[in-house]
This record gives C-alpha cells, structure tokens and sequence, in this order.
C-alpha cells in the first residue's frame, strides 16, 4: 500500500514515506492490530525507493538501518498529547498545558502556541479530562503520539521517512535512548549510524473488563549500530589512558620513532586476522609490566594528528619490527582504505604511498610495510559493509598529501629560480 | 495548521478558500465546483480529492522555505555517512539552493 500525494509538495528534503506498527485501518476506521514487525508505506511515486527497501529490509523488516538528520533532538523527534476528531486535531499538549485546542462545537481555535487566543493565559493539562466531545457526544481524549524523523541510508535518497507511534513505553523508550546517544557522542545525533528495532517486552495492559494482563508488546528501540559502538569505546578507552595525548615537560621518548607512531592496543579491531591481537595483547601485558616495575616513568605520546614526518618514521619502525607476510587481501584492503579517503583519487593515494613506504603500488610494497600502514588506518567495517580508516589517520594521510604537494611546488620553483 | 475541509460551503466562501489555501497532501492548488441546483460550492484537490483538507498557502510557503534549509543541514550532517549521494557543494550552489 503506498501514501498519495507526500512527495508532490516540492519540499527540498521531503517526507518520501511512513513507518508503523500496526496493521492498516480496517473499512470501519477502527486501529489495525499490532504487528511485530515495522510497516513501511512508501508514497505512490517513490517506487524505486520502496522497492529498494524491500530488497534491503523485506517487506516485513524488524530491523532497519537508520541516521538523524538534525542533531536538535526536538526537530527529529516529536512526542505530544494529541487528540483527533474526523481527521482534524482538536488539541495538543505537552502534559502540562494545552498548546493548541479548538472548541469541538464551534471549531473556533480556543488556544494557539500555548496561549488563550482571547485572553493570552496558559490553560493546564488535566490528566482523563476530556479536551472535546465528537458529534455524537462521546467525549474526545489526548493520547500519547510520537513521530520520529529518520533517514535510511540504504535508500540512497536525501529525504526522510516518519516512524509514527502511539506508546507511552516507546515514547519514554525513544527519548532516553536519544539522549544517551546524545550524551555518549559528545552532543551530536546525526548521521551516527543506528538501528531502528521491534524488541519484545511484557506489558502491563488493561483489559475490557479492567483487569490490568501481562502482554507481550514489540517496543519501538533505538540503538546503536554495534560497529560505531565498538569504535566509540575504543576511542573513550584511549582517551582514558594515563597521560595520552599530554605532554610532560622534561620527558622525552627514548625511542624518537616509537613515539612518533605507536598504535593503540585498543584502536585495533578484528579486521584482518587474530595475530595482530595476539601480537597486541603481548603489548598490553608488556605495557603493563612495564609500569609495574617503572610507576614513576610514564613516557606519553605527541598528540594526533601527527606531522607526516613522524607518521613516516612510525611507519618504518614498525615496517622494520614486522616481517609477517602480508595477504593479497590486506594490501586490497589497503588500497580500499586509503582510497575511501581521497574519494577514489588514485594519484592522491600514491603520493601518500610514496611518501611513507617509497612505493607508488601496494603491490611492491615490503610485508612490512603493509602490516604497518594498516596497523596505522586501522580499519574498520561499518554496517554497509564498507572498510572506513581511523579518523584520524584519515587527517593524517591528507595532511601527508597537502605537505607532498607543498615540497612538489617548492621544488618546482626552487628549478625555476636556478634556470 | 492541517483544517477539515467541509464538503459544501457558500460561493463567495470556496473563493477564498482556493485563494487562501492549498491541498494538505500535495500543497497543490484547490478548484472550487458549483453546483447550480444548490447553489452550494464544493472545494477539492484534483490529485488528491476532498479527504485530505487543507492549509493555508501561508504555511506551504513556509513549509517548502524551511525544507530548503533542512536539506542544506541534512546534506552537511550526512556527508559522511553517505559520501556518494552528497557530492560536495560550492558556496554559490549552496546559496542557490537556501534562496531559491
């Protein structure tokens, strides 16, 4: 089934669809029945995004890969009091006062953004206090309505669909779970990838007879995706590290190059195979022990990102301390990983390879080498499946680029000034 | 604010309407029909019929502005996670688009 007439509004970033939880309407109007899966309605012209979706998701998806667009939690997610008569919303509250009401007789606005149109004053909320009557006199109330903005990048479409519900469980649900997401990253919501879940839950529930029953109900959930989470922790566990990032006065690392770059035991994820986390854990252990035995000589790291040069003289030390063979599939993974930051740009790439290894091709580089630059991207697989490098060796391999192009320039200049 | 739209009203009322309001659903242009023998005008949508109601032009205005800056934001919240739909803008495309 698909909505008419939503995408016909020439809206810049339009509404392209809707997603519910329950089953359709029935003809006599009543609420369909709860589903345990999400229905999506795309509108009439989106066939090819419905279509997508379905390939993606199924027509019946319990799961479904979302991003915010907004980092303003309040303009991606809407959680009212609302009450409707015959399609028209007659009242709107945010729990402690009418924002809006209409006089269910006359259909004359009585209160508009919060205030008396006559007389400007602020009316309360009074919980099971009807907010109108229908025209058959049977009295109107507000119910919980919730209504959340969500971009499914799977679609490819910069346009949003709604996720609408009626739960007062899902609405508590989905607001702490925005603002821990919130929390946890710094203040920002768009564009971290999340998960828009069915996930069963027992409910107490009135019945007809007003017995309150256990049921099981399928909560709307936001969470996470696990691969942003895992990079999450990875990063607040670093930042965490006694002394990382911080320079003391009159200390200075023994080994220059070590220094320079030395990766993280919990930067490495589980991309390319167990030994290097084996090879990891024998740093930790050895990091540790290393304290035991010198508490007083905590060495720290220069601050990332780091100059190219000091990128480069990690690169080689740890080229020099690594002879594993490097897999056809790890120097893939290099090239994707380093391409995924120059967008494709070849010769960009090259210039970085060149530049720290002295090889233009993944190919002829050293076993070494390999091991080293992917040690230092650090890749990791996100839910599109797409290997994306560490932020900040990202920085990094740019500023590599930028400096490259700045000693081409001068070079060329400094031939010109000799001719 | 979205208004029931009434099946039948005055002439001189449906007048305004077409001119005031636009369609709920598609935010398109509403026709007035009379009908002779009543008297009596009825105001619709030619996509999207008589159910959808109606809201002020004002607001539609108001709507497609807001949703132009919308898009600027979402396409520079979203840059990254969907780096091939987002190509990257120059200033004087971005003004283009915010001002039209």
């Amino acid at each position: 089934m698909s909505i008419k007439g939503l995408t016909d509004r020439n809206l810049a970033f339009p509404e392209i669809g809707q997603i519910r939880k329950g089953a359709p309407k029935n003809e006599k109007g009543w609420v369909g029945k709860e589903l345990p899966y999400f229905r999506v309605e795309f509108d009439e012209k989106e066939t090819s995004s419905a279509a997508e979706f379905i390939r993606v998701y199924t027509d019946k998806p319990s799961e479904i890969g979302i991003v915010f667009p907004f980092n303003e939690i309040e303009r991606v997610w809407d959680a009212w009091l609302e009450c409707y008569t015959a399609g028209r919303m007659v009242a709107r509250s945010d729990g402690d006062r009418y924002l809006y009401l209409v006089d269910t007789k006359t259909s004359e606005i009585i209160i508009k953004d919060g205030k008396e149109v006559k007389t400007g004053a602020m009316r309360p909320y009074v919980e099971g206090q009807p907010a109108g009557f229908d025209d058959n006199g049977k009295p109107l109330f507000c119910k919980p309505t919730g209504r959340l903005k969500v971009v499914v990048p799977e679609l490819r479409r910069l346009a949003y669909l709604t996720v609408h519900t009626t739960s007062v469980h899902d609405i508590v649900n989905i607001s702490s779970q925005l603002e821990a997401i919130r929390q946890v990253n710094g203040g920002q919501i768009a564009g971290v990838p999340l998960v828009l879940r069915r996930r069963p839950r027992e409910i107490s529930t009135p019945t007809k007879e007003g017995k309150r029953v256990r049921m099981t109900k399928y909560l709307v959930s936001i969470e996470a995706d696990p691969q942003w989470v895992k990079a999450k922790l990875s990063e607040m566990k670093r930042l965490a590290l006694p002394g990382n990032g911080m320079i003391e006065h009159n200390e200075t690392p023994q080994n220059p190059a070590e220094a320079a770059y030395i990766p993280d035991a919990d930067e490495q994820d589980d991309v390319y195979d167990g030994e290097w986390e084996q090879e990891q854990e024998q740093e930790k252990v050895n990091q540790a022990e290393e304290k035991k035995t010198e508490p007083e000589k905590q060495t720290a790291k220069p601050e990332r990102p780091y100059s190219p040069d000091k990128v480069r003289e990690g690169i080689i030390f740890r080229a020099n301390q690594n002879g594993k063979p490097a897999s056809e599939k790890q120097r893939q993974l290099l090239v994707i990983t380093l391409n995924k930051i120059f967008e494709g740009d070849e010769e960009k790439r090259r210039q970085v390879q060149v530049y720290l290894t002295s090889k233009s091709s993944a190919k002829e580089m050293d076993n070494g080498y390999v091991q080293a630059m992917l040690d230092w991207l650090n890749p990791t697989q996100d839910s599109g499946g797409d290997y994306l490098p560490n932020e900040m060796a990202a920085r990094e391999a740019i500023a590599i680029y930028n400096y490259r192009m700045s000693q081409n320039q001068l070079d060329l200049f400094e031939e010109a000034h000799h001719e | 604010m979205k208004q029931k739209l009434e099946s039948k009203m005055a002439p001189d009322l449906a007048r305004s309407v077409v001119k005031n309001y636009v369609c709920a659903g598609c935010y398109g242009q509403l026709v007035e029909t009379y009908d002779r023998h009543e008297r009596m005008s009825t105001v619709e949508c030619p996509s999207c019929g008589p159910e959808r109601g109606f809201v002020t032009r004002e607001y539609a205005d108001r709507r497609q502005a807001e949703s132009r800056v919308e898009r600027f934001e979402a396409r520079w919240n979203l840059s990254k996670i969907m780096p091939d739909v987002i190509k990257e803008t120059s200033n004087d495309q971005v003004l283009k688009e915010v001002c039209s």
